[in-house]
């Protein structure tokens, strides 16, 4: 979509909101229509001649600054002079005019919490408000960025060079005044590190109370109803352009001024993923912002995350309350792991009103409201491709009905959550064989109550036929769910800045290099092994998962020959909590030490990535490369485990039914070649240091969580036929043209820039093979924009081929792709043993590496990949490809729906009859 | 042998003179250089009779002089003397100086003015160089810190202790050899005994100069690890050999841990990446100084650079390390493994005023060939 390209929310959603404050506010409705058409007629906008995305802009903004807007505070009061206000609704300023002396005496309370001498190089880190006299609650992904467990208490992060971290939290920072009211943090009380739990943590201030203001601000007794008029106080920041691609748009609704204090009122929503929702206004800094009930001036949420104005999380009251009780007992507490009142959203305590008008609203999949009509048209109007759609009539999906279906999917929600329904998306029935173009909406069910979901829900809903389907585990487990991490605001502390020069560079490299192609599972271990054996004198390896015992045992070989191994690491390669090594995998834990002990700490080094907020990376540290000799480097989409590496007996080499069941499908290369070796080296090592210095280990534990996989879906379903051919490796030397690709480097624009150029260069084919496109109607940033690049291209030329693995999210991302405009029964294929992440451009360029498709895994996870322009390159793994193209099945050939074909998270001791129980990790990474 | 083996016999009257010289010619060239040189010269002249004196006054501060109190002392010598040629009057009358005239050629030097960073360290931590002219070491401390800073903890500066708790007096630098062992140069050591007119075989270390070394100088250090001189272990009986072992007094304290050696002379050979740490020292900034340096005031540095070519000394590789007085005992080590390849001691042909030079000059251990400091090295011992 041409919104989405552009980095502009989507305008349904805010077309949803306007739908619904009909009912929910209809004053402010009656404005905001009002002021809609009077700014429409005073500035001469022709609805019908402006650009579709110039109108999305003009409704999102008359929307968002006068119905929701996120106000100044000046002299700890609600600031009615600024010029802001004439932008503002009267219903909203009348509102907080009239909440006034509820809510000012509570203002001071809620302060911006900075640091100083930060690694990240940040000057504050998010909101936090008094919970008590001198304890200031904000959130754990906010408390992360300055504090650490330490294995008995959670202490400050060390700062820049050696300096101590300083955190204090000011309570003004205000607009245009220069006052402050800082209180320095003594130390970090808590962080409830369990991420399924409440984003929720404790400070402690060093506060003198002067008895004049309030001491904290208290917190509701219940939670509050839907429609419960609240005001956010927190500090918004500038959102970085990964998340809001469209900077300009965030600056007229912030009017450039970020970081500052503001109110920002709006209205409680229903309950979402098992937590609380608001409507207002809010930016990244405003992590721990306070969310007030504009009527008793209590707390009624603790703000977490949020997307836009529209679906925005806090922590109800109630959660509050419980981890409150430990905060405020005599402290110190004795590091307590609270057990909160788990919120899974099947529990949801908030009174469920489903309003007996909504499906008024939703009536024709179209948005009834009584807007200017021609809005509603011009926002449907997909811009991408239009030209090219027409020579592919048959891949158009009706954009009204685009938009339309999210809508419903949205209001069907509200009104059946709970009760087993997880998600409500938009999708296409199954017709025969094939993905039909009738849009559904699939409701995604929790697996054990799949059938009562069946028999509870309406066939169809605004229009739409409903199908019923097993909820993916991002439903299940919110940590599976990684764009809600993107949406907290995460901030990591990579250190784009002093990777600078030659030494880190992704430029072009043209060269006479030994380049030795191959693919696995055919040449996986054999090539690899040969290339450790190689070694002369020294390893220096960045690995996502390492587990084989055969790799171990190589390496440790190797080391005995008085080779140097620096291993830079992601947690995932420990050994699990449990301790339990599988078989052919080795005890990590005991093979490190005993090689620390015997080959001695300058010969063998090794970290683990610090990942999350405030670390080296976001989520994955998913690299896969080992540089030998300084001049010499293998480069891959495999892990080092079995499934990526296996260790084919030689018997069975050159026997393709063999070979390809040994394991995955993957690419890799290995290169000779200073120049690359040197780049991937240098980031290797300098991510080995800035993993020290913040705080990485040589230990690491993994909370190591389980999924149920029906035995059926890892046995018996094959989705491709066994390949006819091995496909031997092959050796070019001579000049090649690479450009190196890593992430998060400049936060992904490295990689998305050169990949989006490698795209759209494509005259007449593009061959796409990944694990996954994890996309749904919210991907927005580089990763949509990447995606958006795909379907374009998808409608100009014939020969576009995307061969994913079959994952639990497989329908969901290919409805999606087809709602965004591919012709995906034409165009999509599933694997179930492809692990490669590749891309190949008219048989002339071929991208080779690791990066997965999804939001942080193009943007702030590690990962490396290369470019080839060349030919010959191109051609080989085209070659791999076109086999492995032709061996599977068209898509809907083999939908699974059914819950006993779908994983499940682990629940109990033991898996149901039928399933096995296996690491999550396993089950996502293969 | 060298050139400066064909020099003059060492004496406080050649330093005045030199000094002398230096001073007329530039009074009358830059009446501001003149300023900062009489404070050079003052400063040498004090270095001459701290030494010598053991150091006791050290209660007046020298204006402007970016100095680290060490130097309070030279500046407090210097402070009773109202212009340099009192000052040097003074010493010449007194006793014969310490001050050798292969130590007063032997200044270490700065070879290239951009591309040469010496990097600070905060507790021990070094730093990020800054610049357009750095790339390269940049991303070598980006991607090797914890390897530098492991190595540069190994590294002391060696001085002469005052009483009081105030800071020693900067004499060089020593590193972790093995046993209770520091390696330092044979100049440096001839600061620290008792009488060095006596051949070097008869040489103890002075009872008013009670050594120390330290091994922690670096700003903002939290856990200071210094260590008194016990004695001297080893000394090379030849000049050219500018090699010295001296034992340390322990206690009950862990010493740093001896550094790995590099005995292939590939690593000595002309394009290596090596780094020095030491501490780098001079009173006197010139231009020069400032651009390297910033304020040259003996805290431990980082000076990487190349090994340019093998020196005409046989014994020696030439390399472009930014480097000053105080540097004097400084291991070269390889970038590429961390390991020491060369015992840094001089440069070549350094132009007093400047601190520029054509070269500075290390022992490479691979060259040591049969001589005994080879051996113990290679044993980390003295037997």
């Amino acid at each position: 979509m041409g919104n989405e390209a552009a980095g502009m929310p989507d305008p349904g959603v805010f077309l949803k909101w306007l739908g619904r404050l009909k009912e929910r506010d209809p004053r402010l409705y009656e404005e905001l229509d009002a002021k809609l058409t009077q700014r429409q007629q005073n500035e001469s906008v022709s609805f019908e001649s402006a650009s579709p995305e110039a109108v999305t802009r003009f409704v999102v903004e008359t929307i968002v600054r006068s119905g929701r807007p996120a106000l100044y505070v000046k002299d700890n009061r609600i600031d009615h002079t600024s010029e802001e206000l004439d932008q503002t609704a009267k219903a909203m300023v009348d509102r907080l005019r009239g909440a006034a002396p509820v809510l000012e005496p509570l203002i001071p309370l809620v302060g911006r919490i900075d640091v100083a001498n930060h690694q990240g190089g940040i000057t504050y880190v998010g909101t936090g408000w008094y919970l008590a006299e001198n304890i200031v609650v904000t959130n754990r992904h906010v408390a992360e960025l300055i504090a650490q467990w330490d294995g008995r208490q959670f202490v400050f992060k060390p700062g820049t060079f050696g300096e101590e971290l300083k955190v204090s939290v000011d309570f003004r920072h205000e607009h245009g005044i220069a006052a402050s009211d800082s209180v320095p943090v003594q130390s970090v009380i808590y962080i409830e590190r369990d991420g399924s739990k409440a984003d929720f943590a404790l400070l402690r201030v060093d506060r003198k109370v002067d008895g004049v203001q309030p001491k904290c601000i208290p917190v509701a007794k219940s939670d509050a109803k839907l429609n419960t008029n609240i005001a956010v106080v927190g500090y918004p920041a500038r959102a970085p352009d990964w998340i809001i691609a469209d900077q300009a748009w965030m600056d007229r609704i912030y009017g450039k001024t970020y970081d500052v204090k503001r109110i920002a009122p709006g209205l409680m929503t229903g309950p979402s993923r098992g937590w609380a929702t608001h409507d207002a206004t809010t930016l990244g800094g405003n992590s721990g912002s306070v969310v007030l009930d504009m009527d008793t001036g209590e707390a009624v949420g603790l703000h977490f995350a949020g997307a836009y104005m529209i679906e925005n999380y806090c922590v109800p009251a109630s959660v509050i309350s419980d981890y409150a009780k430990f905060g405020t007992s005599p402290l110190p507490i004795p590091a307590p792991q609270p057990t909160p009142k788990p919120k899974p959203a099947d529990e949801d305590p908030q009174p469920q009103a489903p309003s007996a008008t909504t499906s008024a609203t939703i009536s024709t999949g179209e948005i009834t409201i009584t807007i200017p009509v021609t809005i509603k048209v011009s926002l449907g109007t997909p811009v991408v491709g239009s030209g090219a759609a027409q020579t592919q009539p048959q891949v158009t999906p009706p954009a009204k009905e685009s938009s339309g279906v999210l809508e419903a999917a949205r209001a069907l929600h509200r009104e059946i959550r709970g009760n087993g329904v997880l998600a409500v998306r938009h999708g296409y029935l199954i017709e025969g064989n094939r993905l039909s173009n009738t849009a559904c909406l699939v409701v995604a069910a929790d697996p054990s109550q799949l059938e009562d979901v069946r028999t509870r829900v309406p066939r169809s809903y605004g229009g739409f036929p409903i199908d019923v389907r097993s909820a993916p585990l991002r439903d299940q487990d919110v940590e599976v769910a990684e764009e809600l991490f993107a949406e907290a605001g995460m901030t990591i502390a990579y250190d784009d800045d002093v990777r600078k020069g030659e030494g880190f560079s992704f430029e072009w490299v043209e060269e006479k290099m030994d380049v030795l192609l191959h693919v696995g599972p055919e040449r996986s271990w054999s090539v690899l092994s040969d290339f450790l054996a190689g070694t002369k004198r020294q390893l220096v390896s960045a690995i996502y998962e390492f587990h084989a015992k055969h790799i171990a045992d190589a390496l440790e070989g190797e080391l005995a020959e008085g080779t140097t191994l620096k291993l830079v690491m992601a947690p995932q390669s420990h050994d699990p909590k449990s301790g339990h090594i599988a078989q052919g995998e080795f005890d990590r834990s005991e093979r490190f030490a005993k090689w620390e002990q015997k080959f001695g700490d300058e010969r063998f080094l090794r970290v683990f990535v610090p990942i999350g907020n405030g670390g080296l990376v976001a989520k994955s540290y998913h690299i896969k490369v080992t540089v030998r000799d300084d001049d010499t480097f293998w480069l891959s989409s495999g892990n080092w485990k079995k499934t990526s590496q296996p260790a084919i007996p030689a018997a069975n080499l050159d026997n393709p039914r063999e070979t390809s069941k040994a394991g995955n499908r993957e690419w890799h290369v290995v290169i000779k070649n200073r120049t690359l070796a040197q780049r991937f080296q240098n980031h290797i090592l300098a991510d080995y240091e800035r993993s020290l210095d913040l705080g990485g280990t040589p230990e690491s534990v993994i909370e190591e969580k389980f999924v149920d996989v029906p035995v059926r879906a890892l046995e018996s379903i094959a989705f491709e036929a066994a390949p006819q051919k091995v496909f031997e490796s092959l050796r070019v030397n001579r000049m090649v043209r690479v450009k190196p690709l890593l992430t998060p480097d400049r936060k992904g624009e490295v990689y998305s820039s050169a990949v989006l150029k490698h795209i759209r260069s494509a005259k007449t084919q593009l061959l796409f093979q990944n694990q996954y496109i994890l996309v749904d109607a919210e991907s927005k940033g580089l990763f949509g924009q990447l995606v958006d690049a795909l379907v374009e291209k998808s409608n100009e030329i014939e020969d576009v081929r995307v061969l994913l693995r079959s994952t639990d999210t497989f329908w969901d991302n290919v409805a999606e792709l087809k709602r965004r405009g591919m012709d995906v029964n034409r165009c999509v294929r599933r694997m179930n043993a492809t692990h490669t992440k590749g891309i190949i451009v008219d048989g002339k360029r071929v991208l080779v590496g690791s990066h997965n498709w999804s939001s942080l895994g193009v943007t702030l996870n590690r990962d490396a990949s290369l470019i080839f322009d060349d030919e010959e390159v191109a051609q080989y793994y085209a070659a791999v490809f076109d086999e492995d193209w032709n061996r599977t099945k068209e898509i809907a050939e083999s939908v699974t729906a059914l819950a006993e074909e779908m994983p499940r998270m682990a629940r109990g001791d033991a898996p149901p009859r039928g399933f096995v129980r296996i690491p999550l990790a396993e089950y996502l990474e293969g | 042998m060298s050139d400066e083996a064909k020099l003059p016999p060492q004496s406080i009257r050649a330093l005045a003179a030199r000094a002398q010289k230096l001073f007329a010619e530039s009074a009358a060239r830059d009446p501001l250089q003149s300023r900062g040189l009489r404070r050079a010269v003052r400063a040498e002249v004090a270095v001459a009779e701290s030494v010598s004196f053991g150091g006791t006054n050290e209660s007046v501060q020298l204006e402007v002089m970016p100095v680290r109190p060490s130097a309070t002392v030279m500046a407090a010598t210097a402070a009773v003397m109202d212009d340099a040629s009192s000052a040097l009057a003074k010493v010449s009358s007194g006793n014969a100086s310490n001050v050798t005239d292969r130590e007063f050629l032997a200044l270490e030097a700065i070879v290239l003015l951009k591309g040469r960073p010496a990097m600070r360290y905060t507790n021990g931590r070094v730093q990020m160089p800054s610049g357009d002219d750095n790339e390269r070491w940049m991303t070598f401390v980006a991607t090797a810190r914890s390897m530098i800073n492991a190595a540069s903890a190994k590294v002391g500066q060696v001085g002469i202790a005052r009483p009081g708790g105030n800071p020693a007096i900067h004499v060089g630098t020593a590193w972790r050899l093995g046993e209770d062992l520091v390696v330092t140069n044979r100049h440096v050591v001839a600061e620290l005994v008792a009488d060095r007119t006596r051949p070097v075989e008869q040489w103890t270390l002075g009872e008013d100069k009670p050594g120390v070394v330290n091994f922690s100088v670096t700003d903002n250090a939290s856990d200071v690890k210094r260590f008194p001189i016990a004695g001297l272990a080893y000394c090379a009986p030849e000049e050219s050999v500018d090699f010295a072992v001296l034992r340390l007094e322990r206690g009950n304290e862990a010493l740093p841990a001896a550094l790995p050696l590099d005995w292939s002379e590939q690593s000595a050979f002309a394009g290596e990446e090596i780094y020095i740490v030491g501490h780098p020292y001079r009173a006197y900034a010139s231009e020069e100084v400032v651009t390297v340096f910033q304020r040259a005031d003996g805290f431990k540095r980082c000076s990487p650079g190349l090994v340019t070519t093998l020196s005409q000394f046989e014994r020696a590789f030439e390399h472009d390390c930014s480097t000053l007085g105080g540097n004097s005992g400084s291991c070269v080590l390889t970038v590429r493994e961390h390991k020491v390849v060369g015992l840094h001691y001089g440069g070549r042909d350094v132009n007093e005023v400047t601190a520029m030079g054509e070269a500075n000059l290390a022992l490479g251990l691979a060259l040591l060939g049969d001589h005994r400091a080879a051996q113990i090295l290679k044993d980390g011992r003295v037997a």
